[in-house]
């Protein structure tokens, strides 16, 4: 066995010390993201063989749907707040602008329809195209060449841009070529929401194939 | 038990690159002969890293967000340890334990996370000193490296320690 030296004294100190060591690992939590802008994510995808170096024109509606499960996709449509929802569209005018994209009215035959969308609790990425059918014609929904994923969140807010190309139209169903999810937690003043809506699509605009 | 420092290596400075300052461990030595100790070797080391706003393009997909790792390392390891001198007061040591490391690896983009765990195998070597302060009790400080084999999900995670702790003998 071991030989140790016989000493004295300093005996009680050292039976604390586990106690001590306990508590110290207790106060080193690690760090976690701080503000509510670290728990925004911006996602997109897109159709890899449609060609975004064209210029295309599009159209938007005038308001940003919300999207509710509680309601039928026949109901009525509802939008969020224009405070919101109009940050939403001219922000995707510009960057579509920039792009040298026109807008034009959806009855006009445009290249691209734009379906901007937004969720107020579960994110439901594959919600139904019904709600769509007060705007164009009552189409499903295919993404060529790419699946855009499913993502579940809570308490958070989403907002989904759905590039759709009626060209493209087969069996009733429409290609979504460029899909855009933004979300994030619903907090902050309204000032801070508009800011966050506002830097995370123009973060949509420069990812893959806008940059 | 000790305290004890991770510095990542390998393929762990891919997901942390700054030392881990959370570690506990509580070994236990069974002296079968004067110099020469089997026992068992348990811990938790954790590992963060705030990696900022990053953005991964895989494919068509793009992800861009706050990224924050972590990983939470649980070595459960069988120990044979060698005292080079046990009748003064410096006692250096070399130590090599055997075993499984529960590793948990937690990616966080905004408000998704991807989590990762499985049992690796992990071998790990140990040079160490223990210095006796009074009786029975001494202090003990070492230099380990853990080698944690991929499995599962996860791919190999690494990492030095220094521990400093105490340690008792009857």
């Amino acid at each position: 066995m071991r030989q140790w030296k016989s000493l004295k004294s300093r005996k009680g100190l050292l039976k604390a010390a586990p106690a001590a060591l306990f508590f110290l690992l207790l106060g080193c939590y690690p760090e976690q993201p701080q503000y509510v802008e670290e728990y925004d994510t911006v996602y997109t995808n897109y159709a890899p063989d449609f060609n975004f170096e064209n210029t295309y024109t599009y159209s938007l509606p005038d308001s940003v749907l919300l999207v509710d499960d509680k309601r039928a996709p026949d109901d009525p449509p509802e939008f969020i707040d224009a405070k919101f929802g109009d940050v939403i569209l001219e922000n995707i005018r510009q960057n579509l602008g920039a792009n040298g994209w026109t807008e034009i009215d959806e009855a006009a035959g445009p290249d691209i329809v734009i379906l901007p969308s937004a969720f107020d609790t579960d994110f439901l990425y594959f919600y139904n195209p019904g709600y769509w059918c007060w705007y164009y014609p009552c189409w499903g929904w295919w993404y060529p060449g790419y699946s855009p994923g499913y993502v579940t969140g809570y308490s958070t807010g989403t907002v989904l841009v759905q590039m759709t190309d009626p060209n493209g139209v087969q069996n009733e169903e429409v290609p979504v070529v460029w899909t855009a999810a933004i979300n994030g937690l619903l907090q902050g003043s309204d000032a801070n929401i508009i800011r966050r809506i506002d830097r995370n699509l123009d973060q949509a605009f420069t990812q893959p194939p806008f940059n | 038990m000790t305290y004890s420092i991770g510095f990542p290596t390998g393929e762990t400075s891919d997901y942390f690159s700054s030392t881990s300052w959370r570690g506990v461990n509580i070994d236990y030595h069974y002296m079968l002969e004067d110099n020469f100790a089997i026992g068992f070797s348990a811990g938790w080391q954790v590992y963060s890293e705030n990696r900022g706003l990053v953005t991964e393009t895989s494919g068509t997909e793009t992800v861009s967000g706050y990224r924050y790792n972590y990983l939470n390392s649980t070595p459960l390891l069988a120990t044979g340890s060698y005292f080079f001198d046990t009748s003064g007061d410096l006692s250096p040591f070399a130590s090599l334990g055997i075993g499984l490391t529960y590793n948990e690896l937690q990616e966080d983009i905004g408000l998704f996370r991807a989590t990762s765990t499985g049992w690796p195998f992990t071998v790990r070597p140990e040079i160490g000193l223990d210095y006796e302060i009074n009786y029975n009790v001494g202090i003990r400080t070492s230099f380990r490296y853990n080698y944690i084999a991929s499995g599962s999900d996860l791919p190999s995670l690494p990492n030095f320690a220094i521990t400093v702790g105490l340690v008792w003998s009857r």
